[in-house]
């Protein structure tokens, strides 16, 4: 944290010394990490190349939090940042400006991926991730076997999160259709996980998830693509039958000095030549529709986007509606 | 937090330093310090919990079981770390103070270089020790002492070690300056009285003690009601304590008036808290005072 704010404040000292060279300087903050660093190769480097008039300077780790409060004392720092789900729907039209089609073509995406707040940059997805070594021979195919512990023994490992995708799990397993999911029938979800509860095991931070894959203290999770893929060498499988739908977003805060350039930025790392460049680093697909058959063959298989016929694709605006009072009931079952 | 045992001088101290203006402005730009960037932001919060003038927050908090359920679960989990923290610390700090220069040495290393480690390296640290398939579990699996693991993380029980682990070295410090400073041979004197070591101890060393117990305890007591991580890490979602609700309400349910409002709901309480301590003491000075009297 500390070293990130110093590489910043180092950078922006940097930036503005540099005012000849760059006229615009865009601050973007993203996920960090790995992905961020394949953000970077792929689609900010590449930019600034084009763009010399430009300067980007990295931030990280982007926060919704940090968004709001930004806002809301009027000092915009950031004039990019990278979201998930839970963040960039109508319902926060407060904080963000409104995507401007006329830079961004919005006919470029697949469905979904453009919003009034928001534009997709690349599909992810939480899958169901198995320890191949546990169950001899024998794969969990769908959500229904991650409730069979009978047929598949040991603990489940969960994102502790309301939103992650854990009620839409519980109800397919239950029967529902993908189609009827929403909205979501809460007891019925906890009901099913009731079955379970005391085989699941909770994970807060991605690098947790792997943590309980890897060792083996957990026998199947629900975790990132990424996360699985990371572990992969350790005998850890992904099963495709069902997965949940993941998606990680532009948006613009609102007051940015920069919404011309962040525009123009958002529209060229949406390009496909960029996409396809970013999945030879990461495991997570286009959004843009003409970048979907030319992946790089890294990852190709293991893409969601390889995938989009067994998505099961999450109601973003459900969530925002009704998300707090689910997250409430959520916790008090976890303490019962 | 006073930890003198000479409450009675104290007045004395506070006038004399109005006498002495210059000290006074010694002391002000951390007063400054303090009124900007603690004093500000903590009224800021309380504003942010109150929109308008409302206590709607308020109301949520008091008339929704899981807020006041982890409410109490936080204290009750931090007054247990602190007994048994204080527990651990106490015979430790007895070590230090009187067991002679090497093995003050050898105590003090052991008990700081844990400290420079991140608190969240030491939790995970903790995970690959009691997890189920981690080192202890396996180790007596090998030694053929039992046959299934034992549940050690995700339980009371691997938060509690993992809270008193990291909360140990704020107990021991204030307890080895003030045994530091108990005269051992009031210790001797009583013996030479016909006292046994462990009448000496209870009659004479302990209470000399107590200011560093009472020290101790309110250190470990208030970092414990503030735990996040590691019992997140190596509790159950039962043992949630209330600094992860607040977090939650920070940065995924993005109200910040709620999470402003637990926030003050967990300071207040605190403050009562340290209210009911300070009036217990008071009242068993008073107590202490009555008997040497009479």
């Amino acid at each position: 944290m500390r070293k990130t704010f110093i590489i910043t404040a180092v950078a922006t000292l940097l930036a503005g010394t540099a005012v000849s060279a760059a006229d615009t300087t865009l601050t973007i903050s993203s996920y960090g990490g790995a992905y961020q660093e394949a953000q970077s190769k792929s689609y900010f480097q590449p930019f600034m190349a084009q763009n010399p008039d430009i300067k980007i300077v990295e931030d990280s780790a982007s926060s919704n939090a940090k968004l709001k409060a930004m806002v809301e004392t009027g000092n915009v720092t950031l004039d990019l940042l990278l979201t998930d789900d839970s963040f960039g729907l109508e319902a926060d039209a407060q904080w963000l400006e409104p995507i401007d089609y006329s830079i961004v073509d919005k006919s470029k995406f697949i469905a979904g991926a453009a919003g009034t707040y928001r534009v997709a940059s690349d599909i992810e997805g939480t899958v169901l991730a198995y320890n191949a070594n546990e169950f001899g021979g024998e794969a969990p195919q769908g959500f229904a076997d991650f409730f069979d512990t009978k047929k598949f023994p040991g603990s489940r490992a969960v994102w502790k999160y309301a939103a992650s995708g854990i009620f839409e799990v519980a109800l397919i397993a239950d029967g529902v259709k993908p189609e009827d999911l929403y909205p979501i029938d809460v007891e019925r979800a906890l009901k099913k996980l009731d079955t379970i509860k005391s085989d699941l095991v909770w994970w807060e931070s991605g690098s947790q998830s792997e943590q309980l894959l890897s060792s083996g203290e957990a026998s199947m999770a629900l975790v990132w693509v990424g996360r699985a893929l990371g572990v992969a060498e350790k005998g850890i499988k992904i099963d495709w039958t069902n997965w949940t739908s993941q998606t990680g977003y532009w948006v613009v805060p609102k007051g940015t000095k920069n919404k011309e350039a962040a525009m123009k930025a958002i529209s060229f790392f949406t390009e496909p030549a960029q996409q396809i460049e970013f999945t030879k680093y990461m495991p997570y697909g286009p959004s843009n529709k003409n970048a979907l058959a030319s992946v790089d063959n890294k990852f190709k298989g293991s893409l969601p986007t390889d995938h989009l016929d067994t998505r099961v694709l999450m109601n973003a605006d459900w969530w925002a509606e009704n998300g707090a009072k689910v997250d409430l009931r959520f916790q008090e079952w976890l303490l019962q | 937090m006073s930890v003198s045992t000479h409450d009675r001088s104290l007045p004395a101290k506070a006038m004399a330093s109005f006498r002495l203006p210059s000290a006074f402005w010694l002391i002000a730009p951390s007063i400054l310090f303090l009124a900007l960037f603690f004093v500000f932001p903590l009224l800021k919060l309380v504003a942010i919990s109150l929109p308008d003038g409302s206590t709607e927050y308020y109301h949520q908090i008091f008339t929704t079981p899981v807020f006041l359920r982890v409410i109490g679960e936080t204290f009750r989990v931090s007054l247990i770390v602190t007994v048994v923290t204080v527990a651990v610390a106490y015979p430790y700090a007895y070590a230090m103070a009187h067991g002679g220069r090497a093995v003050l040495l050898v105590l003090t290393v052991a008990l700081l270089i844990p400290f420079w480690v991140s608190l969240l390296l030491r939790s995970f640290s903790w995970i690959v020790l009691l997890q189920n398939t981690g080192l202890i579990n396996n180790f007596l699996i090998a030694t053929g002492l039992i046959e299934r693991p034992i549940r050690l993380i995700r339980t009371p029980l691997g938060v509690i070690i993992g809270m008193v682990h990291i909360l140990l070295p704020y107990a021991v410090l204030p307890l080895y300056t003030v045994m530091k400073k108990i005269d051992l041979r009031l210790m001797e004197a009583s013996s030479i009285c016909g006292a046994s070591w462990l009448k000496g101890f209870a009659r004479i060393y302990f209470p000399l003690s107590l200011p560093g117990v009472m020290a101790s305890a309110i250190l470990a007591f208030t970092l414990a009601l503030g735990f996040y991580i590691t019992p997140a890490l190596l509790g159950s979602p039962r043992d949630m304590m209330i600094a992860q609700m607040i977090a939650g309400q920070f940065t995924e349910q993005l109200n910040f008036g709620l999470g402003a409002a637990l926030a003050v709901v967990l300071m207040v309480l605190t403050a009562v808290a340290f209210g009911l301590f300070g009036a217990a003491r008071t009242a068993l000075q008073k107590r202490d005072r009555r008997k040497g009297e009479a």
